[in-house]
């Protein structure tokens, strides 16, 4: 089985993940996934419908504790390390006309 | 060589020596061999120093200065200590510094650790040689032609060269292991949840552990017991304090040999290295069981399903809005999004993220990533019913020796298939250390992988110190 993944359907994905590709990285991309999603068609050989997914190795759920409040990274510190800031406000450009 | 973790601490704790001084030749150490090595991407001298004079003060008035005091460590650099830049081996974080300390810097510096500097990773520990770092590849002290396998390559190297008795590292896939064998160093991936995961950057939440590079098993051990135990600010943190130590050697536990992780593939050498040093636990006691883990030849692709799918949802964060880098010109939100991510993210990151976007793509998920976790039950069972059998299962960490820089970077499959024999484990949640276990004839390090049951680190010790001693 080999999988085929078009041009158009690699710029979608590229699209989703919010990622700029150039035409030359899309032209790799398209063929590594391609060759990616063979390998990894050899799980189609095992029936798993029955079995459980494991979402959580130890088995954890729910891990609730109470809301307390405590020191944590200063307001300047993240201030700092934003590319734009302004007015108490991370800055992007205009998002509606 | 440089002094263990272990008689560091003891000397510094009674006084007997100045953790100043063992900072100081540290550093120098560190500026005179790093330019060959590139296992630091930054040395936080001032810090280090400042931690010295302080650990030293506590001696001098009496005070308990901690179980690593005087001892110097390196994070990879994608573990946060406050102030210090943290890069991921990324250009898209450029000159961020971490406003917080992760939790593994909090329990160092309170053990009396010396942080020194961050260490040179593949690019968001996706990577088994350092060569996706943007920021240069790091060279294996035992040959420097030669990579120091990854994603943690940077710490193993470090320790390997003997700038620092002891390292952090992550493990995703064999990102700890891989590396320690290709240098001729221990690296543990503690249980999934045994270490908090909180101020480490998130590359696959279902299987990133914190754990430690050393020198001897001993040092491993003393470090993975500062730094683990349950953490609330980690909700996948296994709650209660790590398990108590277990005294005494190999003999009485049960080794078990998997038959899958002997097949085509594995080198001969480092194939007739890992059996001469499992015979040689048997010398020692240990009776050796051959077992079976029929679903290993699967966990290659269910951890390329799975890693991709959550790297693909943790890395969303890198927007270029509240830090990192931001592509200049970008008109509208989106293409600010998709401009400064294009930029600053490297091939293989783009590589996993398409992977991952993909396979949980509308349509998809049910065939990728709801399939893999189904096979990952499998791969988990198959240890169940193993580990019901035997105390420590052992293998061979990596399929060969330490590859040539630039022997594997044109072929993605061929560079994932070297963390073959670590997949599983990270899947399972399972414990695995590689300890250094002879030399192939071509003088390059090999390790023993050996991997208990999630909790059972103290009984994977016990089978550890005994690999290489004298029967």
């Amino acid at each position: 089985m080999s999988s085929e993944i078009s041009e158009k359907e690699t710029r979608k994905v590229a699209a989703l993940a919010r990622l700029a590709l150039s035409d030359e990285e899309i032209a790799l991309h398209r063929g590594q996934l391609a060759r990616i999603l063979d390998h990894v068609a050899e799980l189609n050989s095992l029936d798993v419908s029955n079995t459980p997914e494991t979402t959580h190795v130890l088995g954890l759920v729910n891990v609730l504790r109470d809301d307390e409040p405590e020191l944590s990274a200063s307001a300047a510190a993240i201030r700092e390390s934003a590319p734009a800031f302004g007015n108490g406000h991370f800055k992007v450009p205009k998002v509606v006309e | 060589m440089i002094e263990t973790a272990a008689a560091i601490a003891r000397r510094v704790r009674t006084g007997e020596a100045k953790a100043e001084i063992i900072i100081s030749h540290v550093l120098e150490k560190i500026a005179a061999e790093n330019e060959s090595l590139n296992a630091f991407l930054h040395v936080s001298s001032e810090e280090a120093l400042a931690a010295a004079r302080s650990v030293d003060r506590l001696v001098a008035n009496g005070e308990d200065p901690g179980p690593l005091a005087g001892v110097p460590i390196a994070l990879k650099d994608n573990i946060h200590v406050q102030g210090l830049p943290t890069t991921c081996g990324s250009k898209i974080l450029g000159d961020y510094r971490a406003p917080y300390d992760s939790t593994v810097a909090l329990r160092l510096k309170k053990a009396g650790a010396l942080i020194v500097g961050k260490t040179n990773l593949d690019e968001f520990a996706m990577g088994s040689s350092t060569e996706n770092s943007a920021f240069g590849p790091s060279r294996n002290p035992r040959d420097k032609s030669r990579v120091p396998g990854g994603s943690s390559g940077g710490s193993a190297a470090a320790v390997a060269a003997g700038l620092v008795p002891l390292a952090l590292g992550s493990d995703t896939g064999g990102s700890i292991r891989q590396p320690a064998s290709f240098c001729g160093v221990v690296g543990l991936k503690p249980t999934y949840g045994s270490v908090s995961r909180y101020g480490l950057t998130a590359f696959g939440s279902s299987l990133d552990q914190i754990g430690p590079l050393a020198q001897t098993v001993e040092d491993a051990e003393l470090c993975w017991r500062v730094i683990a135990g349950h953490d609330p600010r980690d909700s996948t943190s296994a709650p209660g304090a790590p398990p108590e130590a277990e005294e005494g050697g190999v003999a009485g536990l049960t080794v078990g040999l998997p038959e899958e992780y002997f097949q085509e593939g594995l080198d001969p050498a480092v194939e007739t290295i890992v059996r001469n040093a499992v015979e040689g636990l048997q010398k020692r006691g240990a009776n050796v069981k051959k077992i079976s883990l029929p679903h290993t030849r699967f966990s290659l692709s269910v951890y390329y399903i799975i890693a991709p799918c959550e790297a693909s949802s943790n890395l969303s964060r890198f927007d270029g809005v509240r830090f990192g880098h931001r592509a200049s010109q970008s008109a509208a939100l989106e293409s600010l999004y998709a401009n400064s991510r294009g930029e600053g993210f490297g091939a293989e990151v783009k590589r996993r993220i398409m992977l991952g976007t993909y396979a949980l793509s509308a349509g998809y998920y049910d065939a990728y990533y709801r399939k893999a976790q189904r096979v990952r039950s499998l791969i988990k069972k198959d240890f169940d019913r193993a580990f019901a059998e035997v105390d420590v299962i052992a293998t061979p960490t990596a399929p060969t020796t330490a590859f040539k820089l630039g022997e594997k970077t044109k072929d993605p499959l061929m560079m994932y298939l070297s963390d073959v024999y670590t997949l599983s484990c990270n899947l399972a949640g399972h414990a695995g250390i590689s300890v250094p276990c002879g030399n192939a004839p071509d003088g390059l390090p090999v390790g023993l992988q050996l991997m208990a049951a999630a909790g059972r680190e103290p009984t994977l010790f016990r089978a550890a110190r005994a690999v290489g001693t004298p029967s």
